[in-house]
């Protein structure tokens, strides 16, 4: 089974990035199917944005609030894993599966009285949202390495960060990834809620599909969402499986 | 070399080692033992500053250690940890350089030191340099622990229990190893060890430790034969420190050497004691006896001799009563490595005359 997926791995993640680009390429001349499904609509395909420039913004979103809450989670579950920022590992480990508990939809909303409406609160939202996955398993990750591996690596005369860059952080590096698996791949679907706040992602079609009872609108934004949800997936499995 | 003044160390309120003084010369195999808990991992780490002690001073080359940059002291210090640690990332041969590659040596001499190493462990390099380590048994893996220890050359080794998960064979071809090593390239060794065996078989001076302090810092012999109080006698098993005393004799400190002998198979009509009959190329044949029968007449009682009464040299002197016991012999014959008779140990040697 282990080895299946491996070899499958690759064409998934193939076959997925390249339907998500063929539809997105596709629907706006997809009109008769789209008909056939909502016949009594005035308009059938989504053409207040392109596709594209929903998606590029969608992806643009969540790399950036991907990236600020890598890096920010890693840097902060490193600290509190540090003698000197033991105090604070409990509090930290709390509010990360405290915070884990919020839906996303109130993350978002509790965003907006922070920065005002637009692409900026989806972004604080995303990152603070996608921030609990990569510290708990950043956590979780540097205290799995064992303690006599540890204890090796401190006898042999390792300094502090040679014990973290060639030890911890290494030994880590397959359950920090699977934070930010998670985090990403939540945050692709959380993404689309930004378009109530007025972010442009994929989430467009499919609000306004569901304000005017369009579900070809729902359909085309929701088909997007899920084909970049996966193929996001599958690259981050096929990063897992190289590095293993 | 090392000098532990007056050392304690607790963990919170609790005294892990208290008010330790010792000398470990250099050369010295200084092996540590008592019960489990009684601070022997403790007493090792702190020498590498692994737990640093809150009273005293411990010195190496009557430096105090607190001055030396602590990875420069590590890095000097080879130590092979209780519960061997090794990377799970790395293979073996990047496992056994860690050292080495902190030291910045060029890769040409890691390479040559690791295949040195696992060769001197009776690891294959062709098959063993780029296993990773959950491909390793318990035993190889704890071997690959002790090599990377001693990668750096350190003149001090520091090792906890490195041969505790071995079987009895590999853990007593190690042990020789070690020795071998040892004999060699002086080092100062430090190791701790649950088996009094293994112990009194390496240690040039041994440690018995209860509850955080040293009760007796002596020579094997010592701790043997005059055990300073009731608990040394019970760490070294006081029923059975005969047959202790004798694993860590060596057959050539009581053998006696050209034994009488005989060439042919006819023994002489007349005699007395032992004779070994031997063949043209002077390797035992039988063992001839002489007795006193019931009407008094003399008679040899004939004993061939196997291959596997053969002893050597460099065998323990157990090894010997063993073999005794089993054939039900009084003598057996010491052999060269070309099988010629050397020498013989007698049962009466090792009684005192009293048999
Ligand atoms: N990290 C720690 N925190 C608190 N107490 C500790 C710690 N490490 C060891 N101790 C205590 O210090 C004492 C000495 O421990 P140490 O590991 O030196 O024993 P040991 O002689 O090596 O035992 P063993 O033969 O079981 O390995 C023990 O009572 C132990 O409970
Ligand atoms: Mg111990």
């Amino acid at each position: 089974m282990w080895r299946a997926s491996i070899r499958r791995a690759p064409w998934r993640a193939l076959t997925s990035a390249l339907l998500l680009i063929l539809c997105a390429s596709l629907f706006p001349h997809m009109e008769t199917l789209f008909r056939w499904l909502q016949p009594d609509a005035s308009q059938v395909v989504y053409d207040r944005d392109s596709f594209w420039r929903l998606l590029l913004s969608h992806a643009g979103l969540v790399l950036l609030s991907g990236f600020i809450a890598t890096v920010v989670g890693v840097v902060s579950g490193i600290l509190v894993t540090r003698e000197s920022g033991r105090d604070f590992l409990p509090l930290v480990n709390n509010i990360a599966s405290i915070g884990q508990t919020f839906p996303p939809v109130a993350v978002l909303a509790l965003a907006v009285p922070m920065t005002g409406f637009g692409g900026a609160p989806t972004v604080v939202a995303l990152t603070l949202y996608g921030l609990l996955p990569v510290v708990r398993n950043t956590i979780a990750g540097l205290e799995g390495v064992s303690g006599a591996v540890l204890e090796a690596a401190r006898g042999m005369g390792m300094s502090p960060s040679q014990v973290l860059w060639k030890v911890e952080l290494p030994l880590a590096f397959k359950v920090i990834m699977a934070g930010v698996r998670t985090s990403v791949t939540i945050n692709i679907a959380t993404a689309a809620i930004g378009s109530t706040i007025g972010a442009k992602t994929l989430g467009d079609p499919i609000v306004a599909g569901l304000i005017n009872g369009n579900t070809a609108y729902v359909l085309q934004g929701a088909i997007l969402v899920a084909l970049l949800a996966v193929a996001a997936d599958a690259i981050f499995e096929r990063i897992e499986s190289a590095s293993a | 070399m090392i000098r532990l003044d007056n050392v304690s160390m607790k963990y919170g309120e609790q005294y892990a080692v208290r008010n330790l003084s010792l000398d470990i010369a250099s050369g010295d195999f200084c092996v540590l033992v008592g019960t489990s808990g009684c601070g022997k991992s403790t007493t090792l780490k702190m020498i590498n500053r692994l737990v640093e002690h809150n009273e005293g001073r411990i010195l190496i080359n009557n430096q105090e250690i607190a001055s030396f940059e602590i990875n420069a002291l590590r890095r000097r210090i080879g130590y092979a940890i209780q519960n061997i640690g090794l990377f799970p990332h790395w293979s073996v041969a990047k496992n056994i350089a860690v050292v080495p590659r902190l030291l910045k040596w060029d890769a040409q001499r890691i390479h040559n030191r690791v295949n040195e190493l696992l060769e001197l462990f009776a690891l294959d390099p062709a098959i063993f340099a780029d296993k990773m380590p959950h491909e390793l048994s318990g035993g190889q893996a704890q071997r690959v622990g002790v090599a990377r220890a001693l990668a750096a050359d350190p003149d001090i080794l520091l090792m906890d229990e490195p041969f505790g998960a071995l079987d009895p064979i590999t853990r007593e071809s190690l042990q020789e190893e070690m020795l071998r090593i040892q004999s060699q390239i002086k080092k100062t060794i430090v190791f701790v060890t649950h088996d009094i065996e293994e112990a009194l078989k390496l240690a040039t001076r041994m440690v018995v430790m209860d509850a955080g302090q040293i009760i007796q810092y002596d020579t094997p012999e010592n701790i043997l034969h005059r055990p300073a109080n009731h608990f040394v006698e019970n760490i070294i098993g006081s029923q059975d420190r005969g047959l202790k005393a004798a694993s860590c004799k060596q057959v050539r400190d009581i053998m006696r050497p050209d034994p009488p002998r005989v060439q042919g198979a006819a023994p002489p009509c007349r005699g007395s004691g032992r004779l070994w009959a031997v063949d043209g190329a002077n390797a035992p044949v039988r063992l001839l006896q002489a007795t006193v029968d019931g009407d008094a007449s003399y008679r040899w009682r004939e004993i061939d001799v196997t291959p596997d009464m053969g002893l050597q040299a460099e065998d323990s002197v157990k090894l010997a009563i063993s073999k005794m016991l089993w054939r039900k012999v009084a003598a057996l014959p010491v052999l060269s490595s070309d099988g010629t008779l050397l020498a013989e140990v007698r049962m009466a040697d090792l009684v005192g005359g009293c048999a």
